[in-house]
């Protein structure tokens, strides 16, 4: 639990850093502090990242699990929002610890804009996805015990998601943030973000189980 | 564009995109509109431009009309819509609330369109050097990935277990990526031999990247920086204020007029100089 | 000066009674080739791997493994990144980065290089083994061929002084794989860089290699020079058929051991011409067999798989008979196995029509068409393999036709041997009763005595009527196991004829038998025919004068 503080420790200062510097700045061109300081928060991550040691084995299993979350959205593109990009990087968390998560869920953001058209946004999607991620590794312990949990996890994230992206999108077309224009939003989003919520459940449920399994056997071919 | 150093693209572009979602004055909005289509024209290719830019007009009207019918602020009612009132300010606050998001996205596509996949790994190679790997290894993934995805999923329509229902065919998609799941670990763990092998656990890793910089960079970086400065520093003295009725700033018309031309021109600074650099690559074709 | 030397060294992995490798001896100097050879599960990997300490498997070890003169436990792992590099069989997987720059930069980065040294290795590397060309290209776009090269390059930009490949041409096709060992070859020579190289078919590697070392269970049969090797390799029953085909015929027959065993092509035929009697020119023509109705027709089909680019397949038309063994040669990305999937309705064609026992392909529903009717097995096996254990994706069957899988039922599919997977392949087709099979390279890989298993599989479905459609670089399979063979170029299948017409009347398309006995005996194509032929000619005089 110790260590995964420690790991953890980066990370949440970032999105702390994100908080404060959206408070001091509450004022005045919101759209522009908050962006600098969500990509503050990712630069500050990969300061903290480049100074730990690294493993080939835990640095491919990230990048897999980043390029499987983006694969998954061509596989699944026939089914609209129905994708598994949060249920990975949940998975990620969970077995590749906090800041494998984050990373994952960050890396997933900026290479998917890669394919999909980069965008003012960007940081903000990488700071979301990262924060699923980081979040699945602190709990990791109690979403492996509990399939339960994991899925209302699932769930819950899927809501989480939806309703940052959009205050970002209130907040970028009002210049401040306005309830109204927010409340609007949600509801327009409303078939997305339970299609968010229920897709990320219907993948838990179906690779969650095996997950484990196959990143064990991973690390039996490699001890091998 | 193509030509300066990866930082000073991002530079470049960031001073471009940010003063434009501030900036509420639509004579600057529009300036960088300009600016943005200008870019794209040059960096994009041609095909399917025409209904690229009708998706962004589409984009733009649909965005103009959503503040008036959610927004009902301002002291000047047009109609009323189940006994709310739109309002003229809400109307005109939606229509350049609109351009300054279709101008950031324009400029965000070109942005992508120049970015590639190098330049954006070196610039996270001089972040980290590590997260720069997993990157590149990430986006060696993916292609490889797809590729037998297909594979997987050609065979799997054949291999008789699964029926023609729509039901039968989310069960393979399923299986299928569950399968590329199994054999992504799989590959993975030769590479992770393969970089192993090469010294990847050693300290003190470096990031090459072949892009080198240039007196032109840091002339891009200062006049995209002072441009930038510019728009902040006069945005007090032109932003226009739309509730609750428009108005223009305290300062007075003549300081508005001459605030707006101001960051204007020291917008277009940088814009100018990319594109001289631009023409003159060009001529320098022409020549061979 | 030796650049490796391992002393009796012996290894055991961790939760296994017997011991991978026993007391393995044997060194290599400076710029020299040696060839590790074995059957499937020697001890080959093991002994590659722990040649490199990054990669050395976990478990007990006793003797010494050293680099340079030094223990390798105690060589810095800077210098065994940089000096030591490692080469594996499939090329995709060992590509690291997405660009060709970044992956011959990789290495350098790794040992924390500054900018313009890596630029120079980069630089060095691209043009020495000629990827000038193809720097900015993606590495998803290479060609396996180029990959494996790249693979190479970029172990090579660092300066090795120790390359160590472990089946590296299992995965590409005869043409990339020569160029491949060629370029091997030059290293040695040009840049006396040592290779250690372990590989399943030797008729190119053979004539080039310093050393050869064999190994069987575990312990090493034989070390030495080819040519002194010879007799041994011969003898071991799972590398003989692997072997090139002069060097077979000359161990079947024991009078010829007092001559230079022949190595190369050149050196086979003179003993051909040299030493056998020419009584009996040809064999005997195979017997006509009859076949059924038509199983498959394709008439004038065109596909492309990007409108902007020319034709894959443009006009081919082919018809196999029911019960009928048909072989589709062609070199690679010439689209034959994209013709394959056209047929296997995989694919759609945009003009043409393909038939499937008399009724067009798009008639039918897949219900209809993959349960009992057609079944194909993909190139890559291993994209066959939806499940996590042999068990499941056999239904726990209790039969044990083909290959008795059942006492590995719990193991994972990726991990059988490159043979045993495709046998599984196979099995899992015959589990919806077909009438028909395609296969997709099912020699891929795999070294001469595996490819004789498949022949063998393949002759007894044909055995059960099932018509077989193949497709396939290796003209050996082919000649063993085809009624009817075509070459697929340009577009069409052209030359259509039994094996022994299209084999013998080709140059480059032919079998190591015909090129062995061209111009000296007519009509073989395969090894079983050049020994039946040896045989039946018998030695020239002299050599049963000087032996009574």
């Amino acid at each position: 639990m110790k260590a995964t503080l420690k790991r953890a420790a980066a990370p949440t200062a970032a999105v702390l850093l994100v908080l404060a510097g959206a408070y001091m700045f509450r004022e005045s061109h919101y759209t522009i502090i908050s962006l600098l300081v969500a990509a503050a928060a990712c630069v500050g991550f990969a300061f903290a990242f480049e100074r730990r040691e690294l493993t080939s084995r835990y640095a491919v299993l990230v990048a897999v699990m980043t390029a499987l979350s983006i694969v998954g959205r061509f596989i699944f593109a026939p089914l609209p929002a129905f994708k598994p990009i949060t249920a990975i990087v949940i998975l990620s968390g969970m077995y590749l610890t906090a800041e494998g998560g984050f990373l994952t869920g960050a890396l997933t953001a900026l290479i998917s804009n890669m394919y999909f058209g980069h965008g003012v946004w960007t940081p903000f999607q990488m700071l979301a996805w990262g924060m699923i991620g980081l979040m699945a590794g602190v709990f990791a312990n109690q979403l492996k015990k509990s399939r339960l949990l994991l899925l209302a996890f699932g769930a819950l994230t899927g809501v989480f998601y939806s309703w940052v992206m959009d205050i970002w999108t209130v907040l970028w077309y009002n210049e401040g943030f306005d309830l109204g224009l927010y409340k609007a939003a949600l509801i327009t989003a409303i078939p997305f973000t339970v299609t968010y919520a229920v897709s990320n459940v219907i993948f838990l449920l179906l690779i969650g189980g095996s997950f484990g399994r196959k990143l064990g056997r991973a690390v039996t071919l490699i001890e091998r | 564009m193509r030509s300066f150093h990866p930082a000073a693209i991002l530079v470049f572009f960031a001073a471009m995109t940010i003063p434009s979602m501030i900036a509420n004055n639509p004579v600057y909005t529009a300036v960088s509109l300009i600016g943005a289509v200008m870019m794209l024209l040059l960096n994009r290719s041609r095909s399917g431009i025409a209904r690229e830019l009708a998706g962004y007009f589409v984009i733009f009207a649909a965005m103009s009309l959503l503040n008036p019918i959610f927004v009902h602020r301002g002291s000047t009612p047009l109609l009323f819509i189940n006994g709310k009132a739109v309002t003229l300010e809400a109307t005109l606050y939606g229509i350049c609330s609109a351009m300054r998001l279709v101008t950031a996205v324009i400029w965000c596509r070109s942005f992508s369109i120049i970015m590639t996949s190098d330049r954006i790994f070196c610039l996270t190679g001089k972040l980290s050097p590590k997260i720069s790997a997993v990157l590149t290894m990430t986006v060696r993934f993916i292609p490889d990935m797809i590729a037998q995805g297909r594979k997987i999923s050609s065979y799997s329509r054949t291999s008789g277990k699964f029926g023609d229902s729509a039901y039968d065919r989310l069960r393979r998609a399923l299986s299928v990526f569950s399968a590329l799941v199994t054999w992504s670990i799989e590959s993975a763990v030769m590479t992770a031999d393969s970089m192993k092998a090469r010294g990847f656990e050693l300290r003190g890793r470096t990031a090459y990247s072949r892009f080198v910089w240039s007196a032109e960079d840091f002339v891009l970086i200062a006049l995209s920086g002072a441009s930038c400065a510019a728009a902040v520093l006069l945005s007090g003295r032109f932003n226009l204020q739309f509730y609750p009725s428009l108005n223009r700033p305290a300062s007075g018309t003549a300081a508005l007029i001459a605030a707006s031309a101001a960051a204007a021109a020291a917008f277009l600074f940088p814009i100018i100089f990319t594109l001289i650099i631009e023409s003159r690559r060009g001529r320098r074709n022409e020549n061979n | 000066m030796k650049i490796i030397e391992a002393d009796n060294f012996s290894f055991r992995y961790k939760n296994s009674s017997d011991e991978t490798l026993r007391s393995v001896s044997f060194e290599a100097s400076e710029g020299e080739l040696v060839l590790v050879c074995g059957a499937t599960a020697c001890g080959k990997t093991t002994l590659l791997k722990s040649l490199k300490p990054e990669l050395a498997p976990y478990g007990e070890k006793s003797g010494s493994i050293s680099f340079c003169g030094e223990l390798l436990e105690n060589v810095p792992e800077s210098v065994s990144a940089a000096q030591i590099g490692y080469v594996m069989q499939r090329p995709e997987n060992q590509t690291v980065t997405d660009s060709v720059r970044g992956e011959l930069a990789f290495g350098g980065e790794s040992l924390g290089l500054p900018q313009n040294t890596i630029c120079r290795q980069v630089a060095e590397a691209a043009a020495y083994f000629g990827l000038e060309q193809l720097l900015d290209q993606k590495t998803a776009l290479l060609s396996g061929g180029q990959r494996q090269l790249l693979n190479l390059a970029s172990v090579m930009a660092v300066g090795p002084r120790l390359i160590i490949l472990d089946e590296p041409t299992a995965q590409l096709d005869p043409i990339a794989a020569g160029s491949f060992i060629r370029t091997l070859y030059r290293i040695t020579r040009e840049l006396a860089v040592t290779v250690i190289i372990a590989e399943h078919r030797f008729d190119e590697l053979l004539p080039l290699a310093d050393k050869v070392l064999l190994l069987e269970k575990g312990r090493t049969s034989v070390f030495d020079t080819p040519e002194n090797a010879a007799e041994i390799l011969a003898s071991c029953a799972d590398i003989s058929p692997s072997l090139p085909m002069g060097l077979r015929i000359w161990s079947a027959f024991d009078e010829l051991a007092e001559k230079r065993p022949p190595l190369t092509l050149g050196e086979s035929r003179n003993m051909l011409e040299g030493s056998f009697g020419r009584s009996a020119a040809a064999l005997e023509p195979k017997q006509e067999k009859s076949f059924g109705e038509t199983a498959i027709r394709l008439k004038n089909v065109y596909f492309t798989y990007d409108r902007a680019k020319p034709d894959v397949v443009c006009g081919a038309s082919i018809e196999v008979k029911s019960g009928e063994a048909f072989t589709l040669l062609g070199s690679n990305g010439s689209g034959k196995s994209t013709l394959l999937s056209l047929t296997a309705g995989i694919e759609k064609p945009y003009r043409g029509k393909i038939e499937i026992e008399g009724r067009p392909i798009k008639k039918y529903s897949d219900t209809e068409l993959y349960n009992g009717l057609l079944a194909y097995l993909p190139q890559d096996v291993q994209s066959s393999f939806l499940r996590d254990s042999v068990g499941e994706e056999l239904g726990f069957a209790e039969d044990s036709e083909i290959y008795d899988f059942k006492p590995l039922y719990d193991m994972h599919p990726y991990d059988l041997s490159g043979g045993q997977q495709q046998l599984l392949g196979i099995k899992k087709l015959l589990m919806t009763n077909p009438r028909i099979i395609l296969l997709d390279e099912p020699t891929k890989g795999l070294d001469g005595s595996w490819r004789n298993v498949i022949a063998d599989v393949i002759k007894s479905l044909l055995s059960r009527k099932i018509t077989v459609f193949t497709v396939t670089h290796d003209t050996e399979l082919a000649a063993m196991i085809s009624d009817r063979c075509g070459i697929f170029f340009d577009g069409v299948i052209s030359a259509c004829g039994s094996p022994e017409e299209l084999f013998c009347g080709s140059m480059f398309y032919t079998t190591g038998a015909v090129k062995a006995s061209r111009g000296i005996y007519s009509g073989i194509c395969t090894a079983e025919q050049l020994l039946e032929i040896c045989y039946r000619n018998g030695l020239k005089e002299e050599f049963h004068e000087s032996n009574a």
